[in-house]
């Protein structure tokens, strides 16, 4: 695969509002280097295209058993990875849509012609593209050359990336990108380790780096997480810390998105485990109490994108 | 609602007495009333020998002087249709189907009403004095067996205008509210005084103005009555708060609406008995209000420079006014309440737009008038805006937050559409500026300028499809209902194919035109409506009834339904079939008739390897341009009796479930006796790109020559449009929709979790309203396969 002519691509989702300025179309690239328990999007996170079937979905017409070439489909639908051979003749044939590939190849000039169909709407509303994930920086030159392409295109940009990237990767993208979306989802280098899989040096330098140094506007994404991140210790570090970047003068806003199970069901489809079926979604007055920390530390904040 | 995302900003809360005549409403279960059903019919036979304006004249005469009259506690506002709370009338001239279902009006599927064993017998002994004279039974024994049989496949329906009367009229109030009718009375007196029999319809014109001068008469006698009531309950009343109340509404119902109206209360009071009085006179739904905000602003702004009265007070009138609105009902047979669902009667009223110059006519009102809507949460009125370029964006905003709330209120609307298409129809610009208004659902009327056959019948574009695809044979009903235009194997090319649809789709048409003309002549000859005349221009000045051509523009409008289906029917075959020979025709056909039966595969395929109408993909879009350009063109080029146009429409109200089931399995994988998408909207589960590609896909459609109204629908989770974002978002999709070239939308926020709920236990869920497709209704009402629609089109949670 040429890195940086063919992306992967999860989807695109139009009409986003919570994710950078006016209506925005979301891309989502696979592929992520950090691992967080309440992802609502378990099926971007790997780097390959996956075939799998949404119960849910499913009429159990057997359609799919019948059609499959290599009889990989067992007849309580389970898939054997070893005989299958991606052929799709399941996808094509299931009258449901429940079998899908996720993930899906695209060049740049795909990308864009697709982000371009709704121009109208981002020139009514200063919306554009936001490109997300998984973590959209894992192919950092496809990212780069979409983005030149939209930037030709005039469309304004926006990434929302997890921080983590390796440093000369946000200086590269930043003369084509109009809006940083970056997370912080937890001040404890080591905490931050345990849940996500790796410290949080990169990501807080990161962040920093770009507000000041390459001088971007940016936006400070915080998943309140119960039993995770949404001690008043922890949210009183990072409202600390959202202060420093608005030293900058590049602090747009402070998002606080409160933790959701919507990708839940995902889980299930793609054969993985959720570990967050405890908790819930925090109540409005612990939203509150965050938000109030954030105002105390005289940063801009909202809840929700 | 729990599903209210953020409450309208500022907005103050109704006061007690509101919140009292809310609860009362909505605890009050719809009757049947005969009262005016008997009184016309005694009328009507024992003046055998009077012409039919005269008849109708004095039919209403008698029913506004004798029918029972209410005050019901608390009431700011008066007037009803019918002898209690929520009464609808019967009205035997147009059907007489009722009769059948007396007995099953309390326990049908939606649309129920309580009705006395009393009132059945009074009913069956009188109206069978009907038999044979009504407009039904005169029309079918017009018609020709071809058409009967095109009725019988319901490739066309015009039951709406076989079971009920024309309605769709946008009431001139602002000709009485200046006039008075003892205004009226004074212009027909001056052409009486000038005419005698010599002319060659002096007779006609004669009749005319002595119609006039029983129907003054008739109003009159109807708001005295209100005014003595109030006068002696006021006499009666202990508590002098109320009695100050009770005298002050007999002074205002004395003063209107036989002089002109000075004050905001008599305007508002006026324009009510109008729309009663209307509502009594014909049972058509659409009788419309129109710009209530535009004509009724200069008596406000009067009132309150003058100091005569408070917002405050303004403001509980509106919301009087709204509740009265929320009243008045129309009988729906069972088999039309499937077509429209939830008790529908659209008294619509448009906010916003221009004046004749073309300035921004948006005043307080426009935005006091939303908060109304918002306050009251009622299906009725229906409540719409229109848009343009001058539309401030502060009142888009509020429309926006309005609409969030829930209600699927504000529709919006697009006047630089609607001034292309109504000038294209013969409408001056002035007259569009100033006048133009939704007549009913989602139709450009003009306000006391139009006699508007609007709801003329529904087309089924996806059936004439079907029978195309049999060679004019009808599987269901087995008969050869159109003409013979190619076995499959004749199609050579998808041109072939689409030239032979045209074919059908014109016979049939012209069919469905056949009916039309006889219905709606049928209508002037017996249900004459002299009430409407005196608010309609030029009935009075040329002495002519609407129904004989009297207003000033005359349109009708039969709609196409089942556009997405019929589109993603002709992609999926262009591409399976003339493009890569992966299906052939008579597989698909064999595929069809067997409900897909073993031919899970043929489905699949026709779903999944078709593009879809709704994801902005031109392939597809562009078919349903055409075939709905197809459709509009060949309505658009008939002439009606009364020397107008019929104007195309494109909505479907409830009637994409009924439709639906008359047509088998379709190209585009839709299941036998399946629904088809309503009005312009994707077929169900097809949306699936978001809503701004549905826009855009809807956009390009010519809505431009669609005059008699495209319909929009979207639903969104309340999650979707909250906080500022939210709404701004929304502001900024309504309006690129109509850069694009949209003509109407609306938005259903409400959670299908809720929705389901409601079904369970409609007790507990007697206020969500819904849209429903150009109207707006109370869910429960709804029938159950109406409901499951609604639940069904795609929620759009994105973000």
């Amino acid at each position: 695969m040429q890195k940086e002519r063919i992306g992967l691509i999860d989807k695109l989702q139009n009409y986003c509002i919570h994710d950078g300025e006016g209506i925005r179309t979301l891309v989502f690239l696979k592929g992520c280097d950090m691992r967080c328990p309440w992802c609502s999007n378990p099926e971007s996170l790997t780097m390959d295209i996956v075939l799998a079937r949404a119960d849910f979905k499913c009429e159990d017409c057997g359609y799919c058993v019948r059609v499959c070439p290599k009889g990989a489909i067992a007849a309580d639908y389970t898939l054997n990875t070893g005989l299958c051979d991606m052929c799709g003749a399941c996808v094509k044939a299931c009258p449901k849509s429940a079998w899908s590939f996720y993930g899906v190849e695209m060049t740049p000039e795909e990308v864009v012609a697709a982000v371009e169909k709704d121009r109208a709407f981002y020139a009514k509303s200063g919306g554009g593209v936001t490109f997300s994930g998984g973590e959209c920086t894992m192919q950092s030159m496809f990212l780069l050359n979409t983005l030149k392409l939209c930037k030709e295109k005039m469309i304004n940009t926006a990434i929302e990336t997890n921080g983590n990237a390796p440093e000369h990767v946000y200086e590269a993208l930043a003369p084509y990108v109009d809006m940083f979306l970056m997370d912080v989802k937890h001040m404890d280098s080591a905490k931050h380790k345990e849940y996500t899989g790796v410290p949080n040096d990169r990501v807080l330098r990161n962040i920093m780096r770009v507000a000041s140094e390459l001088n971007k506007p940016v936006m400070l994404r915080i998943p309140l997480i119960p039993g995770v991140n949404d001690d008043d210790d922890n949210m009183e570090q990072t409202a600390a810390f959202a202060a420093e970047v608005k030293e900058t003068g590049n602090l747009r806003m402070v998002n606080i998105l409160p933790y959701h199970s919507l990708g839940a069901s995902k889980y299930g489809v793609m054969g993985m485990e959720y570990t967050l079926d405890e908790t819930e979604p925090p109540a409005q007055e612990k939203i509150d109490h965050v938000l109030e920390i954030f105002r105390r530390a005289d940063v801009p904040v909202q809840q929700g994108g | 609602m729990n599903e209210m995302v953020e409450k309208v900003k500022g907005m103050n809360d109704s006061t007690d007495r509101i919140k009292r005549l809310k609860e009362r409403l909505i605890a009050t279960d719809p009757i049947v009333c005969p009262e005016r059903a008997l009184i016309w019919t005694e009328v009507y036979k024992n003046n055998e020998d009077k012409q039919p304006i005269i008849k109708a004249a004095l039919a209403l005469k008698e029913t506004l002087s004798r029918m029972t009259i209410n005050i019901f506690d608390d009431e700011l506002i008066v007037g009803n249709q019918g002898s209690a709370l929520r009464a609808a009338p019967l009205h035997p001239q147009t059907n007489l189907w009722f009769m059948d279902e007396l007995d099953t009006f309390p326990v049908r599927d939606g649309s129920k009403y309580i009705i006395s064993e009393d009132t059945k017998e009074k009913l069956r002994e009188a109206l069978e004095y009907w038999r044979g004279k009504t407009v039904y039974e005169n029309t079918m024994a017009i018609m020709p067996e071809e058409t009967k049989d095109y009725m019988e496949s319901q490739i066309f329906t015009c039951n709406y205008t076989l079971t009920k009367g024309t309605g769709h009229f946008i009431i001139g109030f602002d000709t009485i509210l200046k006039k008075g009718y003892e205004g009226i009375r004074a212009e027909a007196e001056a052409a009486l005084k000038e005419l005698d029999l010599s002319g060659p319809h002096d007779m006609d014109k004669i009749l005319f103005y002595e119609a006039m001068l029983i129907v003054c008469d008739a109003v009159e006698i109807f708001a005295d009555r209100y005014a003595d009531e109030a006068w002696k309950q006021a006499q009666q009343c202990k508590d002098p708060q109320r009695k100050k109340e009770l005298e002050k509404l007999s002074q205002v119902c004395r003063k209107v609406p036989k002089y002109p109206a000075e004050t905001f209360y008599e305007a508002v009071q006026c324009v009510f008995f109008l729309n009663v009085i209307s509502q009594i006179e014909s049972d058509g739904t659409g009788l419309s209000t129109g710009r209530l905000d535009f004509y009724l602003y200069p008596y406000y702004k009067k009132d309150i420079e003058e100091g005569k009265i408070t917002k405050e007070f303004a403001e509980e009138l509106l919301d009087a006014m709204w509740l009265k609105y929320g009243e008045v009902l129309e009988v729906w047979s069972e088999e039309d309440s499937r077509f429209f669902g939830g008790l529908p009667v659209s008294q619509t009223i448009t906010l916003g737009g221009t004046f004749a110059d073309g300035r921004d006519s948006t005043n307080d009102l426009s935005y006091m008038m939303l908060e109304t809507t918002a306050r009251i949460a009622t299906p009725q009125p229906s409540v719409c805006v229109r848009l343009h370029r001058g539309t401030p964006r502060e009142f888009l905003l509020k429309c926006a937050e309005v609409a969030r709330y829930g209600l699927g209120m504000p529709a919006f609307y697009n006047d630089e559409i609607a001034a292309v298409a109504l000038q294209d129809r013969g409408v001056s610009l002035k007259d569009i500026r100033e006048r133009w208004g939704v007549a009913g659902c989602v139709e450009m009327g003009i306000q006391g300028k139009m006699c508007h056959f609007a709801n003329s019948g529904y087309f089924s574009l996806l059936k004439t499809l079907e029978v195309t695809l049999h060679n004019g044979f009808d599987p269901r009903t087995g008969k050869q209902v159109g003409p013979k235009t190619g076995e499959l194997k004749d199609f050579a090319t998808y041109e072939d194919l689409m030239a032979a649809y045209e074919t059908q789709l014109k016979h049939a048409l012209k069919h469905m035109i056949g009916l039309t003309n006889v219905v709606n002549t049928m209508h002037g000859r017996k249900l004459t409506l002299p009430f409407i005349c005196t608010f309609t221009d030029d009935c009075m000045a040329r002495g002519l009834e609407v129904h004989d051509g009297g207003a000033v523009y005359n349109h009708d409008g039969p709609q196409g339904v089942g556009l997405a289906d019929t589109a993603d029917s002709f992609a999926a075959i262009k591409k399976l079939v003339y493009e890569e020979g992966e299906l052939s025709l008579d597989k698909i056909v064999e595929a069809m008739d067997a409900d897909f039966k073993g031919y899970e595969d043929v489905r699949a395929e026709l779903i999944k390897e078709a593009p879809k109408f709704g994801n902005n993909d031109d392939y597809v879009d562009m078919i349903a341009r055409e075939i709905q350009v197809m459709y509009c063109d060949e309505v658009n080029s008939y002439d009606n009796p009364r020397g107008g146009k019929f104007d195309a429409g494109m909505y479907s109200v409830s009637a994409n479930v009924p439709v639906g089931t008359f047509i088998g399995a379709t190209p585009n994988g839709r299941k036998a006796w399946a629904p088809v998408a309503e009005a312009c909207s994707p077929a169900h589960g097809c949306e699936l790109s978001g809503p701004t590609s549905s826009m855009l896909s809807l956009a390009k459609l010519d809505h431009s020559i669609v005059a008699n109204g495209t319909q929009y629908n979207q639903k969104y989770h309340p999650n979707t449009l909250a906080g500022d974002k939210g709404l701004e978002s929304l502001a900024d999709l309504i309006q690129t929709y109509f850069e694009k070239g949209g003509f109407h939308i609306q938005f259903n926020v409400v959670s299908k979790e809720t929705l389901q709920k409601a079904q369970k236990s409609p007790e507990n869920y007697r206020h969500v309203v819904v849209r429903v497709a150009g109207y707006t209704a109370f869910f429960i009402d709804l029938p159950k396969a109406s409901q499951d629609d609604v639940i069904d089109r795609t929620e759009m949670s994105f973000g």
